[in-house]
């Protein structure tokens, strides 16, 4: 690009950002996607400032609230970025998220006289199943599909069967008999999940944020740059060349359908604490944690200790859209979008540096 | 008795809105570009150019708001790809959760709000065609635009300089480099087209089909464009045949109501979509076909100049 | 003389991932007019670099075309307005595999609509004119033989009717009898006044067919020369080609390898009869069969893209065999994943270092990419691996600043060194299986010396090697027996005691062992 008689272009750093340098660049380009979204509520007509100023209110009154939130969101965000690593874009969690919650419901419904602390454990572990099964599809297509992005397509459309099965059972089997609104009976209360007292937080969270720290612990952590498990050696090295692994021996179709079986069992895990601790009953609508995740994921670098931390963020933005008169459900996602396109050109700067030449 | 004049006339309904946007991706993709951001380009533009013709009075204005606002989407696309050279993938996941944001805003204050919609044209000659005049030439149009775009997409991926340059850039564009061509000018312009056409499809969705605003209404459409263009096997006439059949499928709820129960329909398009996609890996993963049909060599693969 | 074109203090610096590269330091080049004037240097000298500064512009300095300062910031420009064209070395980035040969060739052609016919037409005549043979402009380019293609990027670049031509390695995927034709052809180009620029390492091709050589190392001129000159000045060519390869890589010269003498052992790998189909599908491979031996080096002579890397590729099952069997220490592995087949000792050393290295990943992370597996547990093993991959960087002489920094930032050299260190490491002594490619391919002096020696020590040790080579010079310094490919067959296998160069030249070009040796 020219301006005036100067040109404008990139050259490539010596040295990459890496480490608490990385850190604070991604979140520079956050404040700016923060920025570019407020420009979006001002062309709207909504003051930014005082938008997000009301944003942090309603967070700092309601932090039981944005914890409660936070629960999915970490499940999810965590269950995508294994396979993002390995370069599985999975972005059905939607989907997988919806089975979780149905699965859920449909084994409180099935056993509703089982004590809870049997019944709750059975509802996980079903969800977990059902939810790695919905995303099985999608590593056959992301080995064999025989086009670029049939893994992301595929994880896709399989929402959609996810949603309207969900419509069907709430409209019809599981249908409350005695309002005859379309949402279900509510959940047998040995099937609720116990909440933190005067708040609602439930319990799921002990679950996720150990399973987060194992995750941590076991794949992300390197020592001398060698993490603990060979699967997290493999997903590094299929995240990076596949080709390179494959000849080694590495297995392509045993990694993604690893991370993949954990990426659908968490997406269904958070729909079974969505279910079971929050709304206590089936609706027609989801609430869109799964395409949210996505965000999550990246924002959080694909890293679990990122990923807490931009899990709480995207759950504060969450309550703090309650915040937002006269602006509808779906600023979550205008927000993940500009995060997300923030977010790749933070990691563009810092392989990337603007030069300046003079021309004569 | 089923209507079959309306039947075949409303599958050629639904199979323009998967047309067009078809025809702008074939030539993003042809020209190296995997924008998987359709779904989201559609809605915000369905929901934009509804909320433009609404307050203006003037459809016109709306359908070319909607088109502009397809180009300007993929044009964040174009730049976070082809400029900075991310991954394309990602990219496109998140113009399609931004657009899908972007149309809530857009679209809030024409909820359940009811406009006149794009008229039917009558052909002289073509429409007075008994049977075929009914099913094809009796529609907005919008329509007649897409089944002339068919032949004049193809005649110029395949018959013209600049169709060579854009599959050259799309096989590899190293070599189109070194041989002066402007790799990431012509990637632009195709991606930006495809934005356009999709922005097309959006307002032909709200305006030209449904005839109304809902919030997410494309119901999951824009992936299926994406899976159109692997069964047209990146060619304009295989995206019309590819548009037809899964216009087909989409209609075909309308008709089965009577024997399975409505959710189950609604999963009609989407299941065969997949089950398509599945036929088509297998028959793509033999070599044989992949090295004649298969999809351009270097899509969604970041072009680096050195 | 006139000259054509200048190229006056030409810099151009590589930067990014640890590495800054200073490929042009002030070089100044001239080309007179009708002259035939060779380019000559190592890999990495910086000769590519320096005529691509025709094309895409330099960091810095001045291009004079006639005497005239020119602004040469677009490819089009340059072809154009000043009437260069190039024939560029790497095919995979200058012709477009699935487009036809006609499609291919479109820089001559303008307009908004197309007519292939007329193109078709003129390529033929082309063909003709300038004696390239018979190539149908119908043809997909990936349906082209090796030489066929490196014919179609010449043409590419005659057919604009250039007054300067530059090519760059034209030789490598010709047969010598296509060198000879080539060469004669630019004999001719220059009688018609065109003057022409040649980039090679090829000592011979230089001398015997430019006018003046420039010669080139780590990005700066050493010297030029007036051929006519050079060769009155030594009794006899070899010292000329001596005088010119010390210029050319400084006070390292290759060195006569040491062999000793080993007894060839027993048979590990047998394959039979083995008909490899390529990436398109089609049969490259028809019918080989080859043994492997420890204690030995055998030899695939060929020009490259003769069905070499899809023979390798089928023998340790990256690739799978349309027909025929490999059988390796008397196991049947011809369905067997290809994780079975490294398990049993098969190390694989290819050209395309993307398939050996991850870029993005250390140096410690590339070197454990067999190794790693070795523990039964889920639990990668540190306390072995640490020490282990820190023997190999020390054994190896890697130089890079830390084990965990990524292979980018490492020069080309020592990333074949890591690939090297990690293969040879697979296994010990006889239960190593050797598959190279290329192994020293794009490498300095230095490190080709170094892996050529690290091969013989390996031989000497035991493991039974398949050295595949494009170069003749290797494959007769290295091997006891050479076996030579050519369109997917092999010609023949001769022990090296028996062979000369040029027997093993002709049999690249398709002449059968029998017609060689009569």
């Amino acid at each position: 690009m020219r301006i005036l008689n100067h040109r404008l272009f990139f050259q490539k750093r010596i040295e990459p950002i890496t480490g608490i340098n990385a850190i604070l660049f991604r979140i520079a380009f956050l404040l700016f996607g923060l920025v570019v979204a407020g420009l979006i509520f001002l062309l709207n007509g909504v003051n930014p400032i005082i938008t997000y100023i009301d944003m942090i209110r309603v967070n700092l009154l309601l932090i039981p609230n944005t914890i409660a939130r936070f629960i999915p969101l970490l499940a999810i965000g965590l269950g995508l970025a294994i396979p993002f690593k390995a370069r599985v874009d999975n972005i059905g969690a939607e989907g997988q998220y919806i089975i979780g919650m149905l699965t859920a419901t449909g084994t409180a419904f099935l056993f509703p006289d089982l004590p809870g602390i049997i019944l709750i454990p059975l509802m996980f572990v079903n969800a977990f199943i059902l939810g790695a099964i919905w995303a099985i599809p999608v590593v056959l297509f992301r080995a064999k599909g025989g086009f670029q992005g049939a893994d992301v397509v595929v994880s896709f459309l399989l929402v959609f069967p996810a949603l309207y099965l969900m419509e069907w059972l709430v409209s019809d089997l599981w249908r409350d008999p005695e309002t005859g609104f379309t949402y279900s009976s509510l959940l047998p209360e040995n099937a609720q999940l116990p909440k933190i007292p005067g708040t609602p937080i439930y319990i799921s969270i002990f679950l996720i944020l150990a399973i987060t720290l194992l995750v941590y612990y076991f794949l992300f952590r390197n020592i001398d740059g060698i993490p603990k498990l060979k699967l997290g050696y493999e997903i590094n090295v299929m995240g990076k060349n596949p080709l390179a692994g494959r000849i080694a021996g590495m297995s392509f179709f045993r990694v993604i359908l690893i991370t993949m079986i954990f990426s659908g069992g968490m997406a269904a895990i958070a729909g079974v604490g969505e279910v079971a601790g929050n709304a206590l009953r089936l609706g027609v609508k989801s609430q869109g944690y799964g395409y949210t995740g996505i965000a999550v994921a990246y924002l959080g670098g694909l890293n679990p200790l990122g990923i807490i931390v931009s899990a709480l963020f995207f759950a504060a933005l969450k309550v703090g859209g309650l915040a937002l008169t006269g602006i509808p459900a779906t600023v979550l996602q205008l927000f993940s979008g500009i995060i997300i396109f923030f977010v790749l050109l933070s990691e563009f700067f810092f392989r990337f540096t603007i030069k300046m030449r003079r021309e004569s | 008795m089923v209507d079959y004049i309306l039947m075949f006339s409303s599958i050629v309904a639904a199979a323009t809105f998967f047309l067009l946007p078809t025809l702008g991706e074939i030539y993003a993709e042809r020209s190296g570009i995997l924008n998987l951001g359709i779904e989201g380009m559609i809605i915000a533009s369905a929901a934009f150019s509804y909320a433009i013709a609404y307050s203006t009075q003037n459809l016109w204005i709306g359908v070319l708001s909607g088109m502009l606002l397809g180009g300007v989407l993929s044009g964040i696309h174009a730049i976070i790809s082809i400029t900075f050279t991310r991954t394309q993938v990602v990219s496109g996941i998140g113009l399609t959760i931004l657009g899908t944001g972007l149309s809530g805003i857009l679209g809030r204050g024409v909820i359940g709000k009811a406009i006149d919609t794009l008229e039917n044209v009558h052909i002289p000659f073509l429409s007075d065609i008994p049977f075929i005049g009914e099913i094809f030439f009796d529609h907005p149009i919008l329509v007649y635009f897409s089944y002339i775009m068919v032949p004049i997409c193809w005649f110029i991926l395949y018959k013209t300089r600049i169709g060579i340059l854009i599959r050259s850039v799309g096989e590899n564009p190293e070599a189109a480099y070194n041989q002066g061509v402007n790799v990431n000018l012509l990637r632009f312009a195709c991606v930006i087209f495809g934005g356009m056409m999709s922005g097309l499809g959006g307002a032909y969705l709200s305006l030209g089909y449904l005839n109304f605003w809902s919030e997410g209404m494309t119901q999951g459409r824009g992936w299926i464009v994406i899976a159109l263009v692997v069964v047209a096997l990146w060619n304009p006439l295989g995206a019309f045949l590819g548009s037809y059949i899964f216009g087909t499928f989409d209609v075909m709820k309308y008709y089965f109501q009577q024997f399975l129960p409505t959710p189950v329909l609604k999963m009609a398009p989407h299941v065969s979509t997949i089950l398509f996609l599945a036929i088509w890996g297998i028959i793509l993963s033999r070599q044989k076909v992949k090295s004649i049909v298969g999809a351009p060599t270097s899509l969604a693969v970041p072009f680096e100049k050195s | 003389m006139d000259s054509v074109l200048e190229m006056k203090d030409i810099c151009k610096t590589f930067y990014g991932d640890g590495i800054v590269v200073k490929a042009n330091d002030h070089v100044n080049f001239s080309l007179n007019k009708g002259e035939i004037h060779a380019i000559l240097g190592e890999n990495g000298a910086g000769k590519s670099t320096l005529v691509n500064g025709l094309f895409f512009p330099p960091d810095s300095g001045h291009i004079f075309i006639n005497g005239v300062e020119v602004n040469l910031d677009n490819p089009l420009t340059a072809i154009k307005e000043y009437k260069l064209a190039i024939a560029r070395q790497d095919l995979s980035k200058s012709l477009i595999e699935r487009h036809t040969v006609a499609e291919n060739i479109l820089s001559f052609s303008e307009g908004f609509f197309l007519s292939l016919a007329e193109i078709e037409r003129a390529i033929k005549k082309a063909l003709q004119k300038f004696n390239l043979g018979d190539i149908n402009p119908k043809a997909k380019v990936w349906k082209l033989s090796g030489g066929e293609k490196q014919r179609v990027e010449i043409l590419k670049a005659l057919i604009t009717n250039p007054s300067i031509l530059i090519l760059d390695e034209p030789t490598a995927m010709l047969t010598p009898p296509e060198i000879e034709r080539l060469f004669s052809l630019l004999k001719n180009l220059k009688e018609e006044g065109k003057s022409i620029i040649i980039i090679t390492h090829h000592l011979e091709e230089a001398i015997n067919l430019s006018d003046r050589i420039t010669v080139l190392r780590h990005g700066e001129v050493v010297g030029v020369l007036d051929t006519q000159k050079l060769r009155k000045d030594y009794a006899n060519e070899k010292e000329a080609i001596m005088h010119l390869a010390s210029l050319m890589v400084g006070k390292e010269v290759l060195y006569d390898l040491h062999q000793d003498k080993v007894h060839t052992g027993t048979i590990v790998v047998e394959l039979d009869d083995a008909v490899v189909n390529n990436d398109m599908g089609d049969a490259v491979v028809h019918g080989i069969s080859l043994h492997l031996k420890t204690n030995q080096i055998l030899g695939l002579a060929g020009i490259s893209g003769n069905g070499q890397r899809e023979l390798i590729e089928g023998l340790f099952r990256w690739r799978n065999l349309e027909k025929g069997r490999i059988k390796i220490r008397g196991q049947d592995v011809t369905n067997k994943p290809i994780k079975k087949v490294r398990e049993l000792g098969v190390a694989y050393i290819p050209e395309d270092r993307r398939k050996a290295l991850i870029f993005d990943l250390s140096v410690r992370d590339n070197l454990m990419l067999n190794s790693y597996q070795n523990s039964k547990s889920l639990i990668i093993d540190r306390s072995r691996i640490i020490p282990e991959t820190e023997a190999l960087i020390r054994r190896y002489n890697i130089k890079t600043t830390s084990p965990l920094s990524p292979i980018r930032s490492l020069s080309g050299g020592n990333r074949q060194k890591v690939v090297v260190a990690r293969e040879f490491s697979l296994k010990q002594g006889k239960d190593l299986i050797l598959i190279a490619e290329n192994p020293t391919f794009g490498l300095d002096v230095g490190t080709t010396q170094f892996v050529r020696e690290e091969l013989l020590r390996k031989r000497a040790e035991g493991a039974a090697i398949l050295l595949v080579s494009s170069d003749l010079t290797e494959i007769m310094s290295l091997c006891d027996e050479i076996a030579v490919i050519f369109k997917g067959k092999i010609m023949g296998i001769i022990s090296r005691e028996n062979a000369t160069r040029e027997m093993i030249g002709l049999m690249m070009g398709g002449a059968h062992q029998t017609e060689v040796l009569v």
